[in-house]
């Protein structure tokens, strides 16, 4: 409660256009939108003008931000909208695996413990952007379903069936021979 | 119980939805079958770790960068404590060269407490060459005690501005 009333403080004053207010939001969120920027497109300097933009078009657009929801929310919405342009842009399929991007990965590797957040970062790579997305903002971001769905702008029956089925890919590609129930 | 329930019901415990019976009907069932046993792991293994992943952060010119597009002007927090400094110190000095207190109420504060008494001893002499060079214009109209009481107020306001800055830099940390 007192983190949303500072939150709403700083937005008010960076809506004045106070500078230390903008830098303070920045320094609290760039981690995660670039985090996220970044685990979607796995570049580096895409994700950086992704989190650019992003931030870019929050601070020119919060004059228009609900207060009473979410700023967090709202700026994962933007970022996903961000990221649908540099998809579009670079003409990615957002529903579908892309071969370019797991080609040379090979992605089922050994069981070494002190590789497992390197192999689900690349067995990451293997879902298509969409369930990527999702995996994220669920298990990375902890957000419910149904503020999911009003981030990505889909059903929250079709975000668990992506979800579950995200999930059970990625555990096929992590572990090593893999074996249903 | 089929696996196939049994997986929509990890599924459930994996989305924070599944219910004390349910989760009492997983973990039965989980007792008995190694395959399941293992899947669940995986999966409950699965979800942590990308709980885990690491944060990166963009090149340290980023904010810089965004108040730059933004056509915000970037004020660094030293000139605003140089600022705020100059400030107190010139209307501490100008506040008692005129003040309409007499001498004599800060002179009676001021002597009803040894230690400051001692105290503005050993610094009466620092402070009134102190006045004369910095502000030559009014060292006559300013008995030595004035610019020391000055130089409280600016020890003090200093104090609690740096206090300021320094939660803000706790906060960009």
């Amino acid at each position: 409660m007192k983190e949303r009333k500072e939150i709403t403080q700083l937005i008010q004053r960076a809506i004045n256009r106070d500078e230390s207010a903008c830098q303070k939001i920045l320094n609290l969120y760039k981690g995660r939108v670039f985090s996220y920027a970044y685990r979607m497109v796995k570049n580096y300097h895409d994700a950086e003008d992704i989190t650019f933009d992003a931030f870019i078009k929050c601070f020119n657009a919060l004059p228009r931000f609900d207060t009473s929801k979410s700023f967090l929310t709202w700026l994962f919405t933007i970022t996903h909208n961000v990221t649908m342009d540099y998809f579009r842009k670079n003409k990615q399929e957002y529903e579908y695996f892309d071969e370019r991007h797991a080609s040379n990965e090979n992605l089922v590797q050994d069981y070494a413990q002190k590789r497992r957040m390197e192999r689900i970062d690349s067995a990451l790579l293997k879902l298509p952007p969409i369930d990527r997305e999702l995996v994220i903002l669920f298990h990375k971001e902890e957000y419910s379903y149904q503020e999911i769905s009003e981030i990505v702008g889909i059903p929250v029956t079709t975000i668990k069936t992506r979800l579950h089925r995200a999930r059970k890919r990625l555990r096929a590609l992590v572990h090593d021979k893999p074996k249903k129930p | 119980m089929k696996h196939k329930e049994i997986e929509r019901l990890i599924q459930k415990r994996l989305d924070r939805e599944i219910s004390h019976t349910e989760q009492r009907k997983l973990d039965k069932h989980l007792a008995q079958c190694p395959d399941c046993r293992r899947f669940c792991q995986q999966m409950m293994q699965t979800g942590k770790v990308l709980g885990e992943l690491t944060q990166s952060y963009p090149k340290s010119d980023f904010n810089a960068r965004v108040i730059a597009r933004l056509g915000l002007k970037r004020r660094f927090a030293w000139t605003k404590a140089g600022i705020a400094f100059a400030g107190s110190w010139i209307a501490a000095l100008l506040f008692f060269a005129y003040s309409p207190l007499q001498q004599q109420v800060f002179s009676r504060i001021a002597t009803s407490i040894p230690t400051i008494m001692r105290l503005f001893d050993k610094t009466e002499l620092v402070i009134s060459s102190l006045t004369q060079v910095l502000s030559p214009a009014v060292k006559n109209s300013l008995s030595t005690l004035n610019p020391v009481v000055g130089l409280v107020f600016s020890i003090l306001f200093i104090y609690f501005l740096g206090k300021a800055l320094q939660k803000e830099v706790k906060c960009k940390a």
